[in-house]
Formats: C-alpha cells, sequence, structure tokens
C-alpha cells in the first residue's frame, strides 16, 4: 500500500498534469450526468484514441518549439484520396484495396511532412508559415477534390476490411489497440533512441546539439516528417471510423492536439516534454470536452475555456523555470 | 529570432526588388482585362477599391507588428469578436440612436475597445511572459473566437446599419477606400515622421540596441500589438458593414491574407522593413485584384484558397532568402 | 594645471567571490588621450562599464567635473556626457545616417514631426566639421563601409555633447586609410576640448595617440605616466609581467613524430589568413593570442561550426575540405568551445543528459536504440573519473553546478568517446583553482596516454605551465612558435601584440 503511495507521488511529481486528470474525473464522476456509463467510457476511450495518435505525432514538432498547422488539413486530404484510390480504384478488390487505401494516405502525409520539412530547413522558413500554407492548400484542396472532382461531399463505401479500423461492432478494441501501438512507437522513439535523444538535445540548445555532432537539420526535417506521418494513421482511424472519406475531416482539432500537447506539459520553447504528458494531456482534454458537453456546454464555450487553460499551463511553464534558474543562481558559489 | 535578412546584390535584382511588384500587378491587371471584358469596367475597379479596404486597414496595424518582427494571428478573429460585440450592442440601442449618426461613433468605439483589449494581451504575453508571438497570438485567437461564439451563440448579427458607411459612395469612390486612405496616410506619417515610428524600426533592427539607447522596448511592443488589434477591429466593422451581417465564421483565417498583404508590400517577417505606402496599399491591391480576378474566371471557392495559400507561401519563401536564424 | 574631468578614486568590484578590479585610482583630463591597455581578463572592459553606468562599483567614488558621479544606467552616464563608443557598434542599419544620430533625441515639430530638415542640416554640418566620408546624411547606415559607420557612432556622441569619449578596440574592423581618419578625428577632437580614453591592444597606436598611457594587469593599475615615458618593450613587460603562482601538475610523456592532425592552410573571411598547423601524438601545442586574434575562429572553422573559405584539415590521414562536426567526431576528435553556456552545455538539462550527448553515438545498436545500460555505467564512470560534484546526477541540472564542476561536464562528455585530438579552447576561464589543477592534470594524462591537443588560451602562465610548445596568432595569422625550452612571458607577449 504505501509503494503504491510512493509511487502515486513520483508520477504527480514528474507529470503534474496527472493531477488534473484526477480532478477531472472526479469532477465528471461527482457532477457531470450520465458520465459513469458504459456508453459513455467507450466514448471516452475512442476519442482518446483518436486525439492521442495525432498529438503524439505533434509532440516531436513542439518539442522544437515549432508547429505544424498542417496535421489537420492531412486528415481532410488523406481522408478523401484515400477513399477515392479504395472505392474508385480498386471497386472489386476490397482487400487489395484497403492496402491501397492505406498506403496512399501515408503517402499523403509523407507529402506534406517532406514540405513542410524542406521548408523549414531549407528555405530556413519558420514552421508556422510554411505548414499555414500547406494547410490552407491541403484544405482547399480537399474540399475541391471532393465536391468538383467527385460531384460528393463525401465519399461512402468503403471495402469492410479497411472500416474494421475505426472499430464498429465487434472489432471495438481494434482502434484502441492502433493508437496504443502508435503511442508506443512515439514513445520508444523518444525515450530509447538515439534519434529521440537528437531531438530533445536540439530542442533545448541547437548550437550545444551541432558541435557534439547532431545532425541538426536531418533531425529537425524528421520531426515534421513524423508528425505528418502520425496525422496520417490518424486519417485512417477518422476515415474508417466515418466509413467514408470527408474533405473537411478534424477541420476543428487543431485546438485539442495543441491543447493536448502543451497542457499535457510538452514545454512550448521545446525541449521538455514527451509523449507520456502527451497521453495524460490527451486523457484530459477529452474528459472535460466529454463532461462538458454532457452538462450541456457549447462546442465554442468549451474552446474558450481550453484556451484559458493553455494560457495558464504556459504561465506556468513560464513561472516554473524561472524559479528554477533563480533559486539555483542564488545555491551556485564561484 | 531576430535576424537580419541580407540584401541583394545586384542592379538587376535590386531593380526587380524595386519595381517588380508593380510590373507584376501590370502583367496581371492587363491579362485580366483580355480576360473579361468586365474587369476593366470603372464599377469593377471601384468594386475592387471597396473590397480591399478592410483588409487595408489591418495591414495597417499587421505592418507595424511585422516591422518589429513580431507577428499577430489573432487578426481575423479580433475582427470576428468585435463584431459580435457591436452586434449584440446594436441589438440592445434604443431605436432613436440607431437613427442618429451618433450610432457609428458607438460602433466603433467599441470595436477599437475590443480590439485594443485584445491587442494588449497579445502585447503583455509576448513581452512579460516571453511566449513566441506566434504562440501568443494563436491563443489569444482561440480565446477571442470561443468568447465571441459564446457571446452569439447562433445568431447572425444584422450589422447593415454599418453598410451606411462601407457601402456607400461619394462621387463614386467608395468610402470604405476613403477611410482607409486617411488612415493610411496618417499611419505612414507616423511610421515615417515620428519618433514613434523611427524607435519601432530600431526595435526591429537591433532590440538590443534599442534598449540600450533608453527606448521602453516593452512598452513599445505591447502600444503595436494594440495597435493592430485596434486597426483589426475597425477593417473588421468595414467588412461586416459591406456584408450586412456577422455570421459564425466571420473573420476566419483572414489574418493570412493580411500577413501576405504585408509581406508583398515590403514588410519582412524578421523585422526592420516595411511601409505602408506604397507597401501596404500594393500588397493589398495586388491581392485583391488576384481574387477579383478569380472571380471574373469564373473560379471555383477552392481554387480562391489555393491560391491565397501559394501566395503566402511564395511570399513568404522569397522573404527568407538569407535568414540565419535557428530553425523551428 | 588643468583640473582632472574625471577621477577615479578606489575603485573596487568582484563578481561571485571572484575580485576582479583592485583599488584603480585614475585620473582624466581635458583635452587628453589616455591610453588603457592591458591583456585579456586585465578588468578594462569591467572598468570601463563602471564608468559607463553599466556595471556599479563595489566601492570606490568618481567625480565628474568635480562632482560626485554615479551613474545608474547607461543613459545617466550619456545625460553626464560620457559617450561609449563599443566594438560592436549600436547603429541600425535600416535607418539613415541622420535617424541613427539623433536617435534618442529627435528635433520635432507640429503633431510630433521629424523635423528632418533640421536634422539633416545639423548632421551635415557634424559630417562635415569632422570631415566624415558621408555626403548625404539621408543615406542608409546599412550601405556604409565600417570606417563610415564608426564616424556616425562618434557623431552620434557628439551631438549629445560628449566632453568624455571611451574608445574600446576602435581600428578592428577598420581599414589602414579609416584608421588614419580615425585618428586625424581624435587630434580634432581633443583641440575642441573633449577628452578620450582609448582602450586598444595595438601598442603602436596607444603610443601614437595617447598624451599618457595607463597599464592594466589582473585587476590592478600598474603604472600611469606620459606615452614618451614608454616604449613597446617596457609597455608589454608591465602588462605580462607577473611572478607564476601557479603550480602546474607535472607527468612523464614524450612527444611522437607522428602527426595526427593537421590545419591546412585554412582562411575564413578576413578573420583567419591562411592557417597551418601540425599536431603529434602526445603533444599539448598552445595557441596564444590576443581578442580578436582569431584562435578560436580558426578552431571553429577547423571543426566544421563555422564555414571556411579555403583550406583543409587532415585527421588521421583523411582530408577534409569542408568538415562537419559529425565527421571529425567520427575520426575521433573533441572540441571544448570557450564559451560553455551558449555552446557546450544543455544548460536546463540534467548532468547525465549532458554528459551523454556526444557518447550515444556509440552506444547506438539496432533500430537505432541506445543501449541504455551501458550509458549509464559509462554516465557513472565519467562522473566518478572528472570528480564531478553532483548530489543527483539524472536531475540536477547542469545550470546549478559551479562553473568549474559544468566545465567537467563538457570535458567528461567528450572523454567518454575516447577521442585522440582535443581542441579546447580557454578550458580553464571561470573557474577556481582547485578545479583549474584538476583541468590541468587530466589533459596531461590524456596526452601522456597518447592523445594530442590543441590548447587555446589567453593566459600566457597557464601555456608555458601545460604545452610543449606555443604557436602565437595575431590578427589572423601565423606570428610565432616557440619551443618550451624558450618560453617567456616577455617573447609571447611581443610576438601577440
Amino acid at each position: 500500500m504505501k509503494k503504491t503511495g510512493v509511487a502515486v507521488k513520483k508520477v504527480i511529481l514528474d507529470y503534474p498534469i496527472a493531477l488534473f486528470v484526477l480532478l477531472a474525473v472526479l469532477f465528471g464522476v461527482l457532477f457531470v450526468p450520465h458520465f459513469v456509463s458504459v456508453y459513455n467510457m467507450k466514448n471516452i476511450c475512442l476519442q482518446l484514441c483518436d486525439l492521442l495518435v495525432i498529438a503524439c505525432g505533434y509532440t516531436f514538432v513542439e518539442l522544437n518549439a515549432g508547429t505544424d498547422l498542417s496535421c489537420t488539413s492531412i486528415l481532410a486530404v488523406g481522408s478523401v484520396v484515400g477513399a477515392y484510390v479504395m472505392v474508385f480504384l480498386f471497386p472489386e478488390a476490397p482487400l487489395l484495396g484497403t492496402v491501397a487505401g492505406i498506403v496512399t494516405i501515408l503517402f499523403v502525409g509523407a507529402i506534406f511532412g517532406a514540405i513542410n520539412g524542406l521548408a523549414v530547413v531549407r528555405l530556413k522558413m519558420p514552421s508556422f508559415i510554411a505548414s499555414m500554407a500547406t494547410m490552407l492548400i491541403g484544405a482547399a484542396f480537399a474540399t475541391w477534390f471532393a465536391s468538383f472532382a467527385l460531384g460528393k461531399t463525401s465519399i461512402g463505401g468503403l471495402p469492410q476490411s479497411f472500416i474494421v479500423l475505426g472499430g464498429s461492432g465487434n472489432y471495438f478494441f481494434v482502434p484502441i489497440i492502433i493508437a496504443l501501438c502508435m503511442w508506443g512507437l512515439a514513445d520508444f522513439l523518444l525515450k530509447r533512441t538515439k534519434f529521440g535523444r537528437d531531438v530533445y538535445s536540439v530542442g533545448t540548445n541547437p548550437k550545444a546539439a551541432h558541435i557534439s555532432g547532431i545532425k541538426v537539420k536531418k533531425t529537425v526535417f524528421w520531426m515534421f516528417m513524423l508528425c505528418a506521418l502520425f496525422a496520417a494513421v490518424e486519417s485512417i482511424l477518422l476515415t474508417a471510423r466515418n466509413q467514408a472519406g470527408m474533405s473537411n475531416l478534424g477541420s476543428t482539432m487543431f485546438l485539442n492536439i495543441v491543447s493536448a500537447v502543451v497542457i499535457g506539459g510538452t514545454s512550448v520553447s521545446g525541449g521538455f516534454g514527451g509523449v507520456r504528458q502527451t497521453f495524460l494531456g490527451s486523457l484530459f482534454i477529452v474528459l472535460i470536452n466529454n463532461a462538458m458537453n454532457l452538462i450541456g456546454v457549447e462546442w465554442y464555450t468549451i474552446m474558450l475555456v481550453q484556451g484559458l487553460l493553455i494560457l495558464l499551463a504556459t504561465i506556468l511553464d513560464y513561472m516554473v523555470k524561472n524559479s528554477r534558474y533563480r533559486v539555483k543562481k542564488a545555491v551556485k558559489e564561484e | 529570432m531576430n535576424s537580419m535578412a541580407k540584401g541583394q546584390t545586384g542592379k538587376a535584382a535590386g531593380f526587380l526588388s524595386r519595381y517588380g511588384l508593380y510590373l507584376v500587378i501590370a502583367i496581371m491587371v492587363v491579362a485580366l482585362c483580355f480576360v473579361n471584358k468586365n474587369f476593366a469596367t470603372y464599377s469593377n475597379f471601384m468594386l475592387i477599391l471597396q473590397q480591399m479596404a478592410p483588409f487595408g486597414v489591418a495591414t495597417i496595424g499587421m505592418i507595424f507588428v511585422l516591422i518589429t518582427a513580431g507577428i499577430d494571428i489573432s487578426a481575423g478573429r479580433v475582427m470576428f469578436i468585435s463584431g459580435v460585440v457591436v452586434g449584440e450592442i446594436l441589438l440592445k440601442l434604443p431605436a432613436s440612436v440607431l437613427e442618429s449618426p451618433f450610432v457609428f461613433v458607438i460602433c466603433f468605439g467599441a470595436a477599437i475597445l475590443v480590439g485594443g483589449a485584445f491587442g494588449m494581451m497579445n502585447g503583455l504575453l509576448i513581452t512579460k511572459l516571453k511566449i513566441y508571438p506566434f504562440m501568443a497570438t494563436l491563443l489569444m485567437g482561440y480565446i477571442a473566437r470561443g468568447l465571441g461564439l459564446t457571446i452569439a451563440g447562433n445568431t447572425k448579427y444584422d450589422v447593415s446599419i454599418l453598410g451606411t458607411i462601407s457601402n456607400s459612395r461619394i462621387f463614386g469612390v467608395p468610402v470604405a477606400f476613403l477611410i482607409f486612405v486617411v488612415l493610411a496616410v496618417l499611419m505612414n506619417y507616423v511610421l515615417r515622421c515620428t519618433t514613434f515610428g523611427k524607435h519601432t524600426m530600431a526595435i526591429g533592427n537591433n532590440k538590443a540596441a534599442a534598449a540600450q539607447i533608453g527606448i521602453r522596448v516593452d512598452r513599445h511592443m505591447i502600444i503595436i500589438y494594440m495597435m493592430c488589434g485596434v486597426f483589426s477591429a475597425i477593417g473588421g466593422l468595414l467588412s461586416a458593414g459591406q456584408i450586412s451581417e456577422v455570421f459564425t465564421t466571420f473573420g476566419e483565417n483572414n489574418e493570412f491574407q493580411i500577413i501576405s498583404s504585408a509581406v508583398i508590400g515590403g514588410a519582412s517577417m524578421f523585422g526592420g522593413k516595411g511601409s505602408i505606402l506604397p507597401g501596404a496599399v500594393v500588397g493589398v491591391l495586388l491581392i485583391q485584384v488576384v481574387l477579383n480576378g478569380l472571380g471574373m474566371l469564373n473560379a471555383s471557392v477552392y481554387i480562391y484558397n489555393v491560391v491565397r495559400g501559394v501566395i503566402i507561401f511564395l511570399a513568404v519563401a522569397i522573404d527568407c532568402i538569407g535568414f540565419e536564424g535557428e530553425l523551428r | 594645471m588643468k583640473d582632472a574631468v574625471l577621477q577615479l578614486n578606489g575603485i573596487c568590484k568582484g563578481f561571485f567571490g571572484v575580485q576582479v578590479l583592485y583599488d584603480i585610482s585614475l585620473d582624466l583630463f581635458e583635452g587628453e588621450v589616455l591610453g588603457l591597455v592591458g591583456e585579456n581578463g586585465a578588468g578594462k572592459s569591467t572598468l570601463m562599464n563602471i564608468v559607463g553606468g553599466v556595471l556599479p562599483s563595489d566601492a570606490g567614488t568618481m567625480k565628474l567635473g568635480g562632482r560626485e558621479y554615479k551613474p545608474q544606467s547607461p543613459q545617466t552616464a550619456t545625460q553626464a556626457g560620457i559617450s561609449f563608443i563599443h566594438q560592436e557598434l549600436s547603429l541600425f542599419t535600416n535607418m539613415s545616417v541622420a535617424e541613427n544620430i539623433y536617435i534618442d533625441g529627435y528635433p520635432t515639430g507640429l503633431f510630433g514631426r521629424v523635423d528632418k530638415k533640421k536634422m539633416y542640416q545639423e548632421a551635415g554640418k557634424y559630417l562635415e566639421k569632422y570631415h566624415v566620408d558621408v555626403k548625404n546624411p539621408g543615406v542608409q547606415v546599412g550601405e556604409l563601409p565600417m570606417g563610415s559607420r564608426q564616424m556616425i557612432e562618434i557623431i552620434k556622441a557628439l551631438v549629445k555633447e560628449t566632453k568624455i569619449l571611451i574608445f574600446d578596440e576602435p581600428t578592428t574592423s577598420l581599414s589602414n586609410r579609416e584608421k588614419e581618419i580615425l585618428f586625424e578625428t581624435i587630434g580634432e577632437l581633443k583641440k575642441n576640448g573633449i577628452s578620450i580614453i582609448y582602450i586598444s591592444h595595438i601598442l603602436e597606436d596607444v603610443l601614437k595617440l595617447s598624451d599618457r598611457i595607463s597599464v592594466l594587469r589582473d585587476g590592478h593599475i600598474i603604472e600611469t605616466k606620459k606615452a614618451q615615458e614608454w616604449s613597446r618593450e617596457s609597455l608589454i613587460r608591465d602588462m605580462v609581467g607577473r611572478s607564476l603562482k601557479q603550480v602546474y601538475p607535472t607527468i612523464e610523456k614524450t612527444t611522437g613524430s607522428k602527426v595526427l592532425y593537421s590545419i591546412n592552410h585554412v582562411s575564413c573571411a578576413g578573420l583567419v589568413k591562411d592557417v597551418s598547423i601540425e599536431l603529434h601524438e602526445g603533444e599539448i601545442l598552445g595557441v596564444f593570442g590576443l581578442m580578436g586574434a582569431g584562435r578560436s575562429e580558426l578552431v571553429r572553422a577547423a571543426f566544421g561550426v563555422d564555414p571556411m573559405e579555403s583550406g583543409s584539415v587532415t585527421i588521421g590521414g583523411k582530408e577534409y575540405a569542408r568538415p562537419t562536426p559529425s565527421d571529425c567526431i567520427q575520426e575521433g576528435m573533441a572540441f571544448i568551445t570557450e564559451n560553455r553556456r551558449e555552446e557546450g552545455l544543455m544548460m536546463p538539462k540534467s548532468v547525465n543528459d549532458n554528459i551523454a550527448m556526444v557518447m550515444e553515438r556509440n552506444l547506438t545498436g539496432k533500430f537505432g536504440v541506445i543501449d541504455s545500460r551501458k550509458e549509464q555505467e559509462l554516465t557513472g564512470n565519467v562522473i566518478a573519473a572528472m570528480g564531478i560534484k553532483t548530489a543527483d546526477p539524472k536531475s540536477q541540472p547542469v545550470n546549478s553546478l559551479s562553473g568549474g564542476n559544468q566545465q567537467k561536464v563538457v570535458i567528461g562528455k567528450w572523454v567518454a568517446t575516447n577521442p585522440k585530438i582535443f581542441i579546447v579552447d580557454e578550458p580553464t576561464r571561470g573557474i577556481d583553482v582547485g578545479a583549474k589543477y584538476e583541468i590541468y592534470k587530466l589533459l596531461l594524462k590524456l596526452a601522456a596516454e597518447g592523445a594530442a591537443i590543441l590548447f587555446i588560451s589567453s593566459e600566457m602562465e597557464e601555456l608555458m605551465g601545460m604545452c610543449d610548445r606555443i604557436l602565437v596568432m595575431k590578427d589572423g595569422s601565423l606570428a610565432g612558435s616557440i619551443e618550451k625550452a624558450e618560453f617567456s612571458q616577455e617573447t609571447l607577449g611581443r610576438m601577440a601584440l
């Protein structure tokens, strides 16, 4: 019993957001009607999976204090192009179509990732401008492709083997497994590989990293690539869930993604954080979104609350960083 | 993030960089004249001027921010929330006030207050909490939108009363455009002929030296962001008046167009450069001509967005040549 | 007998327990040029920062024009009539000459309108008076050459009715012609009653320009007397002459004949001019020089941190024309930069994270996975071997360590990869005596085991105590080479100055 107590204390100290997650759960259980139902728990699970995958990808970019505004557009473009491939190019071969669809969506992600990465590393563009441009072009393309080229708002008729990935009926656990695998992959990359160490080093002090032999440009490029690829996987999940390719997929997700990452504990100035924090952050966002929804709060008020929470998190991050320095400076003797 | 872009050498490059834009506009105008007879008409020209006015006003504020190597991506959403606040006020005003010219004072006054408040928040976050301008304004943008929608719910506000200003013409020239011209001339004067303007250029060029000289950089930056908020709000009202209503996605993504206009007009995201006359005018005009031209070509909505995205990318890519700072 | 315009009495200053200035007393008279010379670290910058209002003094008084002078900020100093022309000019390249000159006090008219006409007129007058080669006060500063820019900086000060001008290494970026113009200008300023403190390491210039010269060494004023009473040799002697206090460890070692590393005709952008160095197995080769001599620039280019204009490096037989840090590390090199805070350490990160930074490349297995057990083992070894004092290496951020321990972390992170070639740039700067000794011991041990060390330092004593041979750099080129048997302070000083 004592051991669990110590363990819990350690988790909270390492990941202060855990405390807020507990508070959110408490709040939900006590004050929100229908919170503790099986149906709602299933909902929360799925929503967590949905947010987790793309937020993990975004964490890579945030660790270098960058941003990727185009991740939501990847969802849309991947969705419509993938659906097109599956429905129009492989109508008679569902299994092959599924594979082709998955590959196509990942390829879409790779293209976005490459453009963003190269723009930042070669053209020296700030990431928010590069990704803003790709975001706008992507969103426009998705809408045009679906409505204009195909004349539909959504592309239905996806092969069953693909829809399974979304977790309908008995396959409820599939997206959960996918999400956990992606999260595990991200955590593995960040904590156990050299690439992950390089991500943290570059995010903390790129000059020192360079002198220590780290290939900074390569690392930054791959941060954007991974973010885009994770977004592509997310696109697969969501498209399967909706059972149709949709051109406005995830258009409102961006705030949730940034909230999950920043409130979770990854510092906006880079170098600190990770996907474990993002997991907790995603959980927190999903919980409060869910709770507020059930109470009847409108989506835009939730947006307001989230914006304020990110603000609070950034202020706290600033204060903590500053006090760390100040206290230590006083102790230092030289 | 403060780094000087290396200057371009060579006479040809110099000529291009100074007059290239006018060349581009001229080519586009000529091409569009051939494409659609209606383009070269007086009424279309006036339409272009009228439609560019709200963006022009907002660009004026954005240029000051860009000169200090900052950015404000909450501009569009500040337009939204000012529109919402004004809409609410209009609903609550008694008919007598609504019919007097006093209503305009109230509307624009309210918008200025709202824009100024959000601008000040931006400024504080950036100077006191040292949050990157992009992140800070992104946050405030969400807060503005969330707050605006919470106030509005699903109502569309009828602000046709502002149409009296936004849509009317004096001797055929749109009033909105005249307002833009007046503000442009005024702010151009501030930028080029006053100490405030000089200090802005100084901060954008060499922040450390500016502080050493005794310029109160933090205070200056807060004022600049407040100005940007105010101009965005005013631009927002003008725009709302033109469409007669403030709807739920009013102002969304406008900041990107505003920033592109400023950058095309000569401002650099790395600071130290920028002008209102002719910069802002040229930039806004160019984009407006393109958009108008797309309308002439009966381009679909999606093409609009793609073109807007491409313009932003190109404008900024050219600006980034020679940047030697950190890659993020 | 004229009264002193500026009087310093008993000025003392220390940082974090290290005393930098001891009881400084100086007088400056109207219309005179007082030369101030001293090695790097003698305290010149600190002293001028106190006079210029950037730093407060710990003790002592200052009098300006007979009245007490205690500036709270650079602006107070400027208002009192003291202007500082730093090496890095504080001009705004995107504004015109006139706009820069009047930056903190524009002549204004109606509605706050900057009176351009008046500004240009006044600026023009000054430009003409001091024969500045700028005809149009409206030209952008960014388009002017360095010499003209410096003149603008001077005019900026004059416009504020400066009585005292402090020049800090003013001629480093000037051509000979521009230098002459500067000296003529200084002559003009003197005639107008302005007093000048001229800090420079170019002794010929100081002797030519100054009326009197003060020598600063290790925070003390050694002597102040008329320029005619000095000679270059006597200046050097006073600047460097000191009793050698530090004890240096000794070890049995031999320098091999094998060349492990060579720098071949490397040049960089005017700062380094065709320098070639050969480094032998087991050798500790020192590189001495003053600030601006190009030593750091040379090794940074050699390691690939900054771009090289021409030349190459040969590491273990392989030649690299465009080396990158990764290449060099691959070939068994290590580079300890002179600013550990900005480039050597990740300050907010833990001791372990920092130590692991370079060794990671060698601990990477399949799929890029790092062998964390081995890593922990190696890190622990490094901490023990280097004697790094840390409460909890896993979580203690390095910015809370003392300077000596921080430097040990930096060195430790490199030592962990067993490099054969070390480049160390000011490795003992800002470190207490005890830690210094430990670092010396370590470097000697590495050399005894066959490593080659390129040791850059501004401290003559340190180089003479540690090195087998010392190279001297001056103005970007190699000025000479001295074998151990012939080490002497005067020789080193003479070559460097």
